[in-house]
């Protein structure tokens, strides 16, 4: 009998924000098993304590350089449910308007600059596919790369005229926002909704948005891939039949999303709606989340809600692996993103596919794909509401900010994310943040279950070790952001803390 | 020419910064100057060996690296061992040294990587490639001269506007002199203020002040606007072609200053009666507080009442 080929291999991922080991052990070409190892520690949360609160305002848009706005909107909201303030429907509204254009930004920039390089690369030479992929996506060359910047570079003009510049802008503040846009300001934003709209008709579908949102099942989907051979999704589609994607990177957890596009009139509430998906569809209770510590580098072995997080490091505990805690609801392990949204709100086509092939990779990156359906139509309203309310205020001035606890709940590009905020004297007094990464990158809990990566890339077969291209695109398919790993360390005993290398 | 790309303590907020680049698209610009980008975590393709084979080259000089771009912090915590960023296992700081001293250029791309910015105050002890704050030596010293025959070049911003990078790399290709400011900055782009082309300015010259967010007058006094102190071309080259964020109600946080994220309140200015504590460089403060006055004396109704848009 053959012995057993065992190999372990800390590999780095990259085009994902950030730094990303995974450490995996291979047995016969497949993952036995899998640890995500973010490499990056911020200490983002500890900057904040002691600030004056308006100061996170400044300082959380630079956890993240790829979704700064929705960092700005879960801290504002975070302030906001602390003093029971409520946003004036035409700030509500803009901030809609921004928070659209840069996770639809995002999402055209995953795609193209990040996921789909990918089949340009030469470790697929001999696919059919190879040529075109590399005629498209090639880093630094390909068309579609170069369509890429200029369509995003122009729909993220409509955050740099409602807040100044993208990245890393401060125009939301409790109470409104700090803009007051000019109607040819407003024109303007239309204008570049238009245009981006026209430029994913021709430049990703291939045909109109409202012919695509007919297609409400698989096989109305493969029919028009055939009709349609250049459409973005089609060679997509053949790209992902060639390379497995439709079979490999399930999961099959549960889903949560904090739901996107605030209700202009009761901005507590979204238009696409919150949930947690798992056997059933349920409402959604932020008090059920808990970040268990039990596999990461922290004290505590209690699973706490952000509320209560207390963080002190131990880089010498036996087993843990991850400066990431595990954020879980109801103790259930859960992946967030486009996918769980597109399921939560009950999308026809990508609830279809995930019926026949599961959570898998394909699903995944097809829903963060045909995202813009839905924010591009949302967009279109909310500028279609803003001109017609155009004398509306923009800014109500709150009472003053002294003592009170919060929680700022989004959802951003890459999911689900809240910022919990606790206010002592007008100074925060804790700060504790849960990205989408942190939900999907996660490492064991104390039931040992594995975060949603882990899980996916488990028995995943690796041909060549060298160029593990399988992992890769499982991993990407979550969009992670390793910048947004920011917890935070108690001083005293970091500076005691031993590294052992 | 080539480029490395390294990201250490940051938020890649610079990178995304660049992908906005306005004069045309980032690769037709690239291409333009005929500049090979080697590596950038967020867009190349190349494999963990390959990736590793090129830096392993660069390392032993079999590959001359033209220019390395450093976006985000040299993370030294905990204790100066800098585990808190690692590559490979390793303190990323390793990687940043063995680099820079084979570069002919190294660039420090955004505040954080010029001077140390966010984290710098903090347990991450994060440092400037060769300023901290505004004490040079930063971590590669302050004798560090790159092949080139410079010091590192820094282009602060939090972000980066694409205008500094692009500013220099034309320099750069086309061997022209590159003339730095007192902080080692690009003297081409950093020789305006922030306030310079603000919308508000003539709300400013009146003393025309707010202290509440969503109005239309000067954010100097009360609101925390670091404009008139800030060297930053943000309302000359607009953001994303557009505006800048004093023109949309926010104030500047002088995220190109050296001491940025300073440690008062962003929101409030610090102020010695009622006037900023901070004034624009080289102003004498009994000439300013007399002009101010007379300023706010003849401000006109139409200001007082912010009738004149922004």
């Amino acid at each position: 009998m053959m012995e057993k080929k065992i190999v372990e291999l800390e590999i780095p991922i990259n085009r994902v924000e950030g730094d990303l080991d995974i450490k995996v052990k291979i047995e016969d070409n497949k993952i036995v098993d899998a640890k995500s190892i973010g490499t990056l520690y911020r200490g983002f949360e500890n900057i904040l304590v002691g600030k004056s609160v308006l100061d996170s305002l400044v300082l959380t848009p630079r956890v993240c350089g790829i979704c700064s706005v929705s960092h700005l909107l879960a801290a504002t909201k975070a302030i906001e449910d602390a003093f029971d303030i409520t946003p004036p429907a035409q700030a509500v509204r803009l901030r809609n308007l921004s928070t659209l254009a840069e996770t639809t930004q995002s999402d055209i920039r995953q795609n193209f600059l990040m996921f789909f390089p990918d089949f340009a690369h030469k470790y697929y030479k001999d696919k059919s596919f190879y040529e075109k992929a590399v005629k498209l996506y090639e880093p630094f060359k390909g068309e579609m790369g170069k369509e890429t910047l200029k369509a995003t570079k122009d729909i993220l003009k409509v955050v740099a005229i409602i807040g100044g510049q993208w990245p890393h802008t401060s125009h939301m503040v409790p109470g409104g926002i700090s803009t007051i846009p000019s109607p040819i300001d407003l024109l303007s934003i239309d204008g570049y909704i238009k245009n981006f709209k026209k430029w994913y008709e021709d430049k990703v579908l291939h045909c109109s948005m409202d012919h695509f949102r007919e297609i409400e099942n698989f096989e109305e989907l493969e029919k028009f891939c055939e009709e349609n051979p250049e459409s973005q999704i089609s060679i997509f589609t053949d790209m992902a039949k060639e390379t497995n994607l439709f079979n490999i990177g399930s999961t099959g957890y549960a889903h949560i999303g904090y739901g996107s596009v605030e209700d202009p009139l009761n901005p507590k509430s979204s238009l696409l709606p919150s949930g947690f998906l798992s056997q059933k569809s349920e409402e959604l209770d932020q008090l059920k989340i808990k970040e268990d510590a039990k596999y990461a580098w922290y004290v505590e072995d209690r699973p706490l809600h952000p509320h209560e997080g207390q963080t002190k490091t131990d880089h010498d505990k036996k087993d843990a692996y991850s400066w990431a805690k595990a954020p879980r609801y109801d103790d259930i392990p859960t992946q967030t993103g486009p996918l769980s949204d597109a399921l939560i709100s009950k999308d026809k086509l990508i609830s279809d596919i995930v019926s026949k092939f599961g959570d898998s990779v394909y699903p995944r990156q097809l829903a963060r794909l045909l995202r813009p359906l839905k924010y591009v139509a949302y967009m279109e309203q909310m500028i279609k509401e803003v001109l017609e309310n155009i004398d509306e205020e923009t800014f109500i001035q709150p009472a003053e900010l002294k003592d009170g606890i919060g929680c700022g709940l989004t959802q951003a590009a890459r999911g689900a994310l809240g910022h919990w905020i606790d206010i002592k004297d007008g100074k925060i007094a804790r700060y504790q943040i849960i990205s989408p990464t942190s939900w999907n990158g996660s490492p064991k809990d104390s039931n040992l279950n594995n975060g949603p990566w882990e899980k996916a890339i488990h028995g995943l077969e690796i041909k060549d070790t060298d160029h593990p291209m399988e992992m890769g695109h499982v991993i990407r398919s979550f969009d992670p952001c390793l910048v947004c790993t920011v917890h935070s360390i108690d001083k005293d005993t970091t500076t005691k803390m031993k590294i052992g290398v | 020419m080539n480029i490395y790309w390294l990201q250490s303590g940051g938020c890649s907020g610079d990178s995304m910064s660049m992908l906005n680049h306005e004069t045309n698209n980032l690769y037709d610009f690239f291409e333009n100057l005929g500049i090979e980008v080697l590596w950038h975590p967020s867009l190349s393709t190349i494999s963990h060996t390959e990736h590793k084979n090129l830096i392993e080259n660069i390392k032993n000089e079999t590959l001359t690296l033209d220019i390395l771009c450093v976006e985000g912090n040299v993370v030294l915590g905990p204790d100066g061992t800098g585990m808190f960023d690692t590559f490979g296992g390793k303190p990323k700081k390793d990687l940043i040294r063995d680099l820079a001293l084979k570069a002919k250029f190294v660039v420090a791309v955004g505040t954080c990587a010029s001077f140390g910015g966010i984290g710098s105050y903090d347990e991450i002890e994060g440092k400037g490639l060769q300023s901290h704050h505004r004490d040079k030596g930063g971590f590669l010293g302050e004798d560090f001269i790159s092949k080139g025959g410079i010091p590192v070049i820094n282009l602060p911003g939090c972000p980066i506007q694409p205008k500094s990078l692009e500013a220099l790399l034309f320099k750069v290709v086309n061997n022209q002199e590159i003339k730095f400011n007192k902080s080692n900055s690009l003297d081409d782009i950093y020789s305006y203020t922030v306030h310079q082309g603000c919308t508000r300015n003539e709300y400013h010259e009146y003393k025309v002040e707010e202290n509440q967010f969503g109005e239309k007058g000067c954010m100097f006094f009360h609101l925390g606007c670091k404009g008139p102190t800030t060297q930053a071309a943000c309302n000359k080259y607009l953001w994303n072609d557009v505006n800048s964020k004093t023109r949309a109600g926010v104030p500047c946080f002088g995220c190109t200053r050296p001491d940025f994220p300073q440690q008062s309140p962003f929101f409030e200015t610090q102020n010695i009666v009622g006037t900023p504590y901070e004034l624009p460089k080289g102003v004498d403060r009994a000439h300013y507080l007399a002009y101010k006055d007379m300023a706010a004396a003849a401000a006109p109704d139409r200001l007082k009442n912010r009738e004149q848009k922004v």
